[in-house]
């Protein structure tokens, strides 16, 4: 049986675009244009999971009230941001309230429907974990755990890996102690522009979330001028 | 339709600060001068009352004396007796044998004698309070001094005294002198050559003094009144005796002041008593009433012009001080009048005296000094007939009037000067509190820039709230402030308002185009759509570029900093930079003499500040040459120097080179940029604690940016 997805976007073109790249991947797509419209549908039907703009209509923070109000009702549901706010407040405020991912905008279509594969996949596995067959890749102390888009460190799992972010992981890991260049890591994050600001500001912020683990984490080396090594 | 040009607001006329001062200080200054002013036209009227009052006065008096002629015009005893008279004096005479205080009276000296030239002689009497004043001058060829021890007191010059006491009994005084200077007196017995006593009468009673002169020689002498008797009778001769060689000195001649075979006296004629009675009701301070009889004596007077000169005001303390420097500048603004010497006063009272005298009223002013002014007037007192009697002559001094116009002219300057004191004291207060608060605006007005030249509040704190102009420039200025900040605020956030603007159309596009692509495109048109693609990536790197410049500071709070080896860092980071082609020169050169260089500071923005140079020096450098990249240690700083060979920064972008959205850069070059690089530099140094600054060099030409960063201490 398809997957019912959500979307609430008031943009229209945008609306029509997720849900016919969605619909040909087979999913089961809702679309709603406005906060209200999609409270009234969502009292009927009950997602596997939800999209959610931010800013609609004159509403600024419609997408944070809408999923505030879904996660009342279904706290199990994967919510994923797609939205034009790209700060980092709006970020943190977003996965606090119990988001599952926020992607910002522009996004590649594919990455996006990536991105909903991955969160499914993710929540079927909360709901049976023990029917998923896991291909386990390991470098060193690192477990990357394909399926489920997850990392483990010395057996623990990282908390709050984006998938971006394990993107990036697995492709500094496939090489270790070879270079990879920004360029490299740009492609790994499915963007169409990324920047080597934007990508040493999410190498730091996997070097964060390991040293959660272990304070000594000391093996993302920085290559100045050319991009990052994995020295394990 | 022409129109009129409307009046230029420069054209209005408007007072300066320094002029509105300098009429505020005129206006100040014209208060005392107009009170002077007012003071001077007040002694003018007091003063022309005063003489009109004087003259009323005048006139009372000889309406007083009119037809007295027993008081004016003989005296009792006339008929048989010679009068001398006593003249008044206005102080007691020094008995020294010098006549300065008789000048005034010669004229009306007694003459007796022969007046041939020998034998004769001329006498003034005076009368000061309770002592009579005699002045003899003796014409006399040869000068017999008395030899001391010789008993008889005839035998040398010498002047001989009658006095009848009151009983009757004539007591004779003989005078003679042993040497010039203080002579002795003799109480003798009727020979007038026998001494009553052993020793000469005590010097403290009777006094008198001789001096030589050319043709003869001069007594001067004193004796209390009470001598008189109750007729005031007296009798003077002086004997003249001469001494030839070898004879023996013998009495050559007496001249004797009476003139009347009946009485060997003469009467001395002194002031009135009746008159004097009648004119004690009339005593007034400064002023002084004479009459005198037709023949200019004076035969009563009361009252006396004041002798006092100016008061000196005593100093005491710092008020006194300024008040005796206050009067110096008095002295020198009242300008002093002319005034008189006392010979020049006689004079002039004199003149007056003598119109009076010819049956006229007179009158007359002259200042006696510079603080006193003399009102005189003199009026004829007549008989039945309108015959002269005498005259009554009425002087009075202004020195009151002048001395309260003073007094007030010391007070008006005073507190005038108190005034202008205090009103500048204040008006100092009041001028540095308004610097003070103009420099506080000022600061605050400073200070509300940061260094990166943006604005750090939307509002001015200092003066917003006072009501007057300096409030309304702050006012005025704070709004000018709120509308830069909004300004600011504005363009801070416009880039992420255009972020969020386009990223929705943009993403709806690029999905669209993705949608499109899936759905299959014939081969051909396969092209366009990548190039469609790649033109919408463009425009989202360019959206991202300047939202991340504006965010950068936001972003720089979330770093932290961390020991780094900068010389390791830039040393790897150059490595990476090498686009060396084989057979022509590096790309990038770098240049450090030391292995470590710790520095605080986040790897990645320093990365990110060596991009922004770089890139920077690879648009600006001449071709086929080298970037040189330097770091070296120097006191407690480190400096990161990127070079490169090329046309130097005009100095119009010299000021704001590290501005946001400043660029050099020619159009054309086929990428886009908005001059935020530099930019970027400086907000990374400034973060790192450092500065960068641009410096164009010569020979040859090249542009040299220096870095600098605090070292870490360890």
């Amino acid at each position: 049986m398809a997957k019912h997805i959500v979307i609430v976007e008031d943009d229209a073109d945008q609306r029509e675009n997720y849900q016919v790249a969605l619909e040909q991947r087979g999913y089961q797509v809702t679309a709603f244009a406005s906060k209200e419209s999609a409270q009234e549908g969502l009292m009927s039907i009950k997602p596997d999971l939800v999209i959610l703009d931010i800013i609609m209509q004159d509403n600024i923070d419609a997408g944070f009230q809408l999923c505030s109000d879904i996660l009342k009702r279904y706290p199990h549901i994967p919510v994923l941001f797609l939205t034009e706010r790209v700060e980092e407040i709006d970020r943190i405020i977003g996965l606090r309230m119990g988001a599952w991912d926020y992607q910002p905008k522009p996004v590649s279509l594919g990455f996006l429907a990536e991105k909903v594969a991955t969160l499914l996949r993710l929540s079927d596995i909360r709901d049976a974990p023990q029917d998923l067959e896991q291909n386990v890749r390991q470098v060193g102390a690192l477990n990357l755990l394909e399926e489920s888009r997850l990392a483990q460190w010395h057996g623990q799992d990282i908390e709050g890996l984006t998938l971006t972010e394990f993107r990036m992981l697995e492709a500094l890991t496939r090489r270790p102690g070879h270079i990879v260049t920004y360029d490299v890591l740009a492609q790994a994050t499915h963007q169409h522009y990324v920047s080597n600001n934007t990508i040493s500001t999410h190498i730091r912020n996997i070097k964060r979330k390991i040293k959660k683990l272990d304070k000594a984490f000391d093996a993302i080396k920085s290559e100045y001028g050319l991009g990052y090594r994995w020295t394990e | 339709m022409v129109q009129a040009p409307a009046a230029s607001p420069s054209k209005k006329r408007r007072w300066r600060p320094s002029g509105q001062m300098m009429l505020f200080l005129l206006v100040l200054i014209s208060m005392p001068l107009l009170s002077y002013r007012f003071l001077a036209e007040t002694r003018v009227f007091m003063i022309e009352g005063q003489s009109q009052a004087q003259s009323q006065l005048a006139q009372g008096v000889v309406t007083l004396f009119q037809g007295r002629e027993d008081l004016l015009k003989e005296l009792p005893y006339l008929d048989s007796q010679q009068v001398v008279f006593s003249h008044p004096l206005s102080q007691a005479v020094k008995v020294d044998g010098y006549t300065g205080e008789w000048l005034d009276f010669q004229l009306f000296a007694n003459h007796f004698g022969s007046g041939d030239g020998e034998d004769g002689y001329s006498l003034l009497l005076g009368e000061y309070q309770d002592r009579i004043y005699g002045l003899v001058r003796i014409q006399d060829n040869v000068t017999v001094l008395r030899q001391p021890g010789n008993r008889k007191l005839d035998m040398s010059d010498h002047l001989r005294l009658s006095l009848p006491d009151r009983n009757g009994n004539e007591r004779k005084l003989l005078i003679v002198a042993t040497k010039p200077g203080r002579m002795e007196v003799w109480y003798v017995k009727d020979d007038w050559s026998t001494p009553m006593y052993n020793h000469p009468s005590s010097t403290f009673i009777i006094q008198a003094v001789m001096r030589p002169l050319v043709s003869g020689y001069l007594v001067e002498f004193t004796l209390p009144r009470y001598f008189l008797n109750s007729r005031q009778e007296f009798g003077l001769a002086v004997a003249d005796v001469d001494s030839e060689e070898g004879e023996m000195r013998h009495l050559k001649t007496l001249v004797n002041s009476e003139t009347n075979i009946e009485s060997h006296y003469n009467l001395l004629a002194m002031r009135s008593p009746e008159a004097n009675k009648i004119l004690a009701s009339l005593d007034r301070a400064n002023s002084q009433i004479i009459i005198y009889d037709k023949h200019a004596r004076v035969r009563a007077s009361v009252g006396k012009l004041s002798t006092e000169v100016q008061e000196s005001l005593e100093v005491t303390g710092p008020l006194g001080q300024v008040q005796a420097w206050l009067n110096i500048a008095l002295d020198w603004f009242v300008a002093i009048p002319a005034y008189l010497s006392s010979g020049q006063e006689a004079s002039q009272e004199r003149e007056v005296l003598n119109q009076a005298l010819d049956n006229e009223f007179a009158s007359g002013r002259w200042h006696r000094n510079p603080g006193e002014e003399v009102l005189a007037v003199a009026a004829p007192i007549t008989d039945q007939e309108g015959a002269l009697l005498g005259v009554v002559m009425i002087k009075q001094s202004t020195a009151q009037i002048l001395k309260l116009q003073r007094q007030a002219m010391e007070n008006i300057t005073l507190v005038s000067f108190t005034t202008m004191v205090v009103i500048l004291l204040v008006l100092l207060a009041f001028s540095w509190r308004q610097a003070y608060r103009v420099q506080r605006l000022g600061r605050e007005a400073q200070q509300i820039v940061d260094p990166s030249g943006r604005l750090r509040s939307d509002h001015l704190q200092s003066e917003v709230g006072s009501g007057d102009e300096i409030g309304a420039l702050a006012r005025s200025f704070s709004d000018v402030v709120e509308r830069l900040h909004e300004h600011q605020q504005f363009m801070s956030t416009m880039p992420r308002t255009l972020r969020h603007e386009i990223n929705n159309p943009l993403n709806a596009t690029m999905t669209s185009l993705e949608n499109l692509q899936r759905h299959g495109v014939e081969v051909e048109q396969q092209r366009y759509l990548a190039i469609a693609q790649r033109g919408l990536v463009k425009i989202s790197a360019i959206v991202e570029k300047l939202a991340d410049a504006a965010n950068l500071e936001e972003a720089l709070k979330e770093d932290e900093l961390e020991a780094l080896n900068l010389a390791y860092l830039v040393e790897t980071y150059v490595n990476h930079q090498q686009r060396q082609v084989p057979g022509q020169l590096p790309d990038v050169v770098f240049s450090c003499d030391d292995q470590q260089v710790a520095v605080a500071g986040v790897d990645y923005r320093i990365e990110q500040l060596l991009d922004k140079l770089l890139d920077n020096a690879r648009d600006f450098r001449d071709a086929d040459t080298s970037i040189v990249v330097r770091l070296y240690q120097q006191q407690m700083y480190c400096y990161l120097e990127v070079e490169n060979q090329g046309p130097p920064i005009p100095a119009a972008m010299q000021g704001n080179l590290f501005a946001s959205m400043v660029s050099g850069r020619k159009g054309g070059s086929g990428q886009a940029h908005f001059g935020l690089g530099l930019y970027v530099v400086r907000m990374i140094a400034l973060y790192h604690g450092g500065e960068v600054t641009a410096h164009n060099l010569i020979n040859p030409d090249a542009v040299l940016f220096r870095v600098r960063l605090p070292l870490l201490l360890v």
